[in-house]
């Protein structure tokens, strides 16, 4: 269909896309987090290290990956319950950092070395499913108890508490599974570059991360796949000014904050086309009963 | 050598807490993660280096040249950048800045080259001997020079009235307005002084350690998130002590561990005090939705 | 007459070289011209060498082209910018190989990148010789369509640190090495214990420090304490030369031998004097008499700044000329539609390369795909190295 350079360009803001996610999600229950270049980290070493260390096919070791970076996700949560705004970035971006250097310091999985000989198994198909499931599961979110209790957190915390909502529990839901996200991306990175060290990670990462959504925007997951594709592609179209390119990219992410400080994608924009598109948003996406 | 180990440590921190001075002013003041500060500080030390290059002149001549240099550049980004984004989007001016370190670093690296480079050997150091512990001149100038800034900000910000109303806006900007400060006029001033601050690290640093290179203050950026917090958001004595604290742990932490955990340490401080003491080591007020 | 033109030249070029390697078989291609891919950090962290490697670059073509190019035909190179990172090398070099449909690729620069782009050369079957990336068993994990001409770091050590030893009459020593870098921390983790044994040293002090660090008076201070006869080194050249001046800043006049990673004459223009002294081996030695060298060298300097050629362009110099000789000799036909067999045969080409002429030294390729290349011993004496061994 594609050339393969193509392919693994649509692969690479696939993946962007699923780390996209997993900020939106705490973002939308007003929580960043930076802590989402560590998940990864978790997610894609262990899920290389099952696949070639002990055999595992890809999948369950996929699987695996995500639920564990979930696990200490929920555990970095606890901390994140008190702490709020800024605060919070800054305390997921040592939590990230901390992550990183565990790697780099745990041998296991290859320390300073990195962690090589991993096979391809990441592909268009498995890292879009994997896409569609997350455009799914918001769209199904949305209008749940617990879709319901994070947009409620995200307007207004302290009214949100009084409406009865369990802040403790939604908030380490949410950051669970947004880390679950990031993990998945991980092991997708990692079965794709088929060599992964600790410098892939961490801090650095967290801000690659952070720059596709905060391009495309924060208040809809639309944003995020916007902005993935934005960062991934606009770098490539700059190929022919070769050493000028990353800084025209850098002019074109300042200008953008000016002119659209929100992001490219934003609620208002969304409902203008949704209701254009509704007929048809109908057909494929019968909303859930009530 | 404990005694050595300790000079060691505050001679790195001195330099640190002028860069996270600057960090905790801009934050304390706009409310906003300055993600370009490293690279303000990293221009620093590169138009130091041509300066002193080209005229010859004496240290001091070239820390005041590079002060007015950034100081120029804090009031650009400023006006050019920050101004025009719209307050309610608080995370819009740290994509923006991110998009302002790529162009930065990518700028210098095509005017100057990417290699490391030094100053001359013009600034020669003599050594001093006293019993055990050796110190040169450098080391005394980097120390008089800061130690000078840091007392000369803070002289500043206590008896002049700018200085006031800097602290002030620092404190509550809502009821610094009320009092009638003119905001606009204060940001601008808050962005000279603490970009001014970073040139002069970068300078000192070019001076003491000889590496001066466009990727300089990638690092720099994220410890002073770490001092910023130890320190307290906005509070600039306990950003320069946090500096210092920061630089002895980092010291001593690569001496009798591994420098692959010195960063575990630093983050992990950073952690463990945001969990504790959110308010940092010297406290400071928590303003809600922060 | 334009074929038999152009076996003159290439005859000549190659009786220029010196010694003939292998029986020339005629080269017969067809189409407009040879194209062979490049990959290399341009922008980002790394774009130091990618700027000083697009001298060399530029400069092997002109040579090439202007003396009748490869097999008659003019070389182009397409080269792409990694960044500094493994995802933009795999997606090149993928571009490379399927849309840009280049015969053999040169690159990337850093063991980081090759870790990533050599299994995906494996799996695209297309040959890729690096020039840099000098992490041990990089070649022998990507068999049989990676190479690397680089030195292999086992053989090249040791010479070195027997000849530091012997002159210095060093009994103790204080290893410090980069902890997060796997070249540097295998020289001083790996290569280096065995070393200590068979030469009855003694470690009184061991420091690491992370990339990009700048202050090092810490672990300095830490080796003054321990007080050794000398210092094992391991570093790239920034940390390289800002550990030594720190060192003697500090007073310290130990002797100090160091690895692979500080490698030419940048570590000397940043460490000034106080790096006068130091050994180390190298690839290359911009003092050898050699006529090619010494060719190599004034033509280098005089495209950039003057300065010497840092040591592992050479290779990347060297390579252009071992894919022409082997485009040449192995029956490649640059006939788009046999691409798949012509790379085959580049890459059998290069796996039988023995005793090719480099500048200074003769490649050949080993089992492993790394090079089989022998080292000199260099130390720095008024502000250059000088071959010692």
């Amino acid at each position: 269909m594609f050339s393969e350079y193509t392919e693994s360009l649509f692969i690479m803001a696939g993946i962007n896309i699923i780390l996209g996610f997993s900020f939106y999600f705490p973002r939308s229950a007003g929580m960043f987090s930076m802590a989402q270049g560590g998940f990864m980290a978790i997610g894609a070493f262990i899920s290389a290290a099952l696949t070639v260390k002990l055999g595992m096919p890809f999948y369950p070791a996929l699987l695996i990956g995500g639920i564990v970076a979930g696990i200490v996700g929920v555990i970095a949560g606890f901390p994140a319950l008190r702490i709020k705004g800024v605060y919070l970035l800054l305390l997921t971006l040592g939590i990230s950092e901390v992550i990183r250097i565990f790697f780099l310091n745990f041998s296991y999985t290859g320390g300073v070395a990195g962690l090589g000989g991993i096979q391809l198994h990441t592909n268009l198909w498995n890292v879009y499913f994997t896409v569609a499931i997350l455009v799914y599961f918001f769209h199904r979110l949305a209008p749940t108890r617990m879709g319901r209790a994070i947009a409620a957190i995200g307007e207004d915390e302290e009214a949100a508490e009084m409406m009865g909502i369990d802040l403790t529990v939604t908030k380490l839901q949410v950051f669970g599974i947004s880390a679950a996200m990031s993990g998945l991306a991980g092991g997708f990175y990692a079965h794709y570059s088929l060599y992964i060290t600790s410098d892939n990670f961490g801090v650095a990462k967290s801000l690659e991360i952070l720059l596709p959504v905060l391009m495309g925007g924060t208040e809809v997951f639309w944003g995020a796949i916007l902005g993935s594709f934005v960062t991934t592609f606009v770098p490539e179209w700059l190929r022919f000014i070769q050493p000028y390119r990353m800084m025209i990219f850098g002019f074109i992410i300042v200008v953008m904050m000016i002119l659209r400080p929100q992001g490219l994608v934003d609620r208002s924009l969304v409902s203008s086309i949704g209701l254009r598109l509704r007929s048809i948003r109908l057909l494929w996406f019968p909303r859930p009963a009530p | 050598m404990l005694l050595q180990q300790l000079i060691n440590g505050i001679m790195l921190g001195s330099t640190y807490s002028l860069v996270a001075i600057g960090y905790t002013l801009i934050f304390g003041v706009l409310n906003v993660l300055h993600f370009a500060h490293g690279e303000v500080y990293m221009i620093g030390a590169f138009v130091g280096l041509e300066f002193a290059l080209l005229t010859k002149m004496n240290i001091l001549v070239t820390i005041i040249v590079a002060m007015c240099a950034t100081g120029l550049l804090g009031v650009m980004i400023e006006r050019g950048v920050i101004r025009l984004i719209k307050r309610e989007y608080p995370l819009a001016p740290l994509s923006a800045t991110i998009g302002l370190s790529v162009i930065f670093q990518e700028g210098i690296t095509k005017i100057f080259g990417a290699d490391t480079i030094g100053f001359p050997d013009t600034f020669q150091a003599q050594s001093f001997q006293f019993g055990d512990v050796s110190v040169d001149s450098t080391q005394v100038t980097i120390l008089l020079v800061s130690f000078f800034l840091m007392a000369t900000l803070t002289l500043f910000v206590k008896k002049t009235k700018s200085g006031k109303a800097i602290r002030a806006v620092a404190e509550n900007p809502v009821t610094a307005q009320l009092l009638g400060v003119n905001i606009d006029r204060v940001t601008m001033l808050t962005f000279a002084i603490s970009s001014a601050l970073a040139g002069a690290a970068g300078v000192l640093v070019g001076l003491a350690y000889n590496a001066i290179s466009p990727f300089m203050g990638i690092r720099m950026a994220l410890l002073s998130f770490a001092i910023m917090l130890l320190g307290g958001l906005g509070n600039i004595t306990g950003a320069m002590f946090g500096g210092l604290i920061l630089g002895i742990v980092e010291v001593l932490s690569t001496v009798y561990f591994s420098s692959t955990y010195r960063d575990a340490f630093t983050f992990g401080t950073m952690i463990v005090i945001l969990i504790f003491r959110p308010a940092g080591l010297f406290g400071t007020k928590l303003q809600k939705g922060r | 007459m334009k074929k038999t033109l152009f076996a003159a030249l290439s005859t000549c070029l190659i009786a220029g070289f010196g010694v003939l390697p292998t029986p020339v078989l005629s080269a017969n291609l067809v189409g407009k011209e040879v194209v062979v891919g490049w990959l290399e950090p341009f922008t980002g962290m790394g774009s130091a060498y990618g700027e000083e490697d697009s001298v060399t670059m530029n400069m092997a073509v002109e040579e090439i082209n202007s003396n009748g190019g490869v097999g008659g035909l003019p070389l182009r190179i397409i080269k792409y910018d990694t960044s500094w990172k493994g995802e933009q090398a795999i997606a090149m070099l993928k571009k490379l190989a399927q849309t840009d449909k280049v015969l053999a690729v040169m690159g990337p620069y850093s063991s980081a990148e090759s870790e990533v782009t050599f299994p995906v050369a494996n799996m695209l079957k297309i040959p890729i010789i690096g020039h840099a990336g000098s992490a041990p068993g990089l070649g022998e994990k990507n068999r049989p369509w990676a190479f690397r001409n680089v030195m292999p770091l086992t053989k090249t050590i040791e010479p070195a640190f027997a000849k530091w030893v012997q002159m210095y009459k060093i009994k103790t020593i204080a290893r410090i090495y980069e902890s997060t870098d796997f070249l540097n921390t295998s020289e001083a983790t790996g290569i280096l214990p065995p070393l200590l044994k068979k030469y009855g040293i003694q470690e009184v002090s061991t420091q690491t420090f992370s990339k990009r660090d700048i202050n090092f008076a810490a672990q300095v201070t830490a080796i003054k304490a321990a007080n050794p006869d000398g210092i094992w080194l391991s570093a790239i050249y920034e940390e390289g030369a800002n550990i030594v001046r720190e060192m003697r800043r500090q007073g310290m006049k130990q002797p100090i031998v160091a690895g692979v990673g500080i490698t030419g004459p940048s570590f000397i223009r940043l460490g000034g004097q106080a790096v006068e002294g130091i050994i180390e081996p190298s690839n290359f030695w911009a003092g050898n008499p050699d006529p090619k060298v010494q060719e190599f060298v004034k033509k280098w300097s005089a495209k950039y700044k003057g300065q010497l050629p840092p040591h592992y362009t050479v290779n990347l110099y060297e390579n252009v000329y071992i894919l022409k000789q082997v485009i040449e000799t192995s029956g490649v036909t640059n006939d788009p539609n046999n691409l798949d067999k012509d790379r085959e045969k580049i890459r059998n080409g290069l796996a039988v390369l023995k005793d090719f002429p480099g500048v200074g030294l003769k490649i050949t390729l080993g089992s492993d795909g790394d090079a089989l290349k022998s080292s000199y011993v260099l130390q720095v004496k008024n502000g250059v190295w000088e071959r010692i061994d």
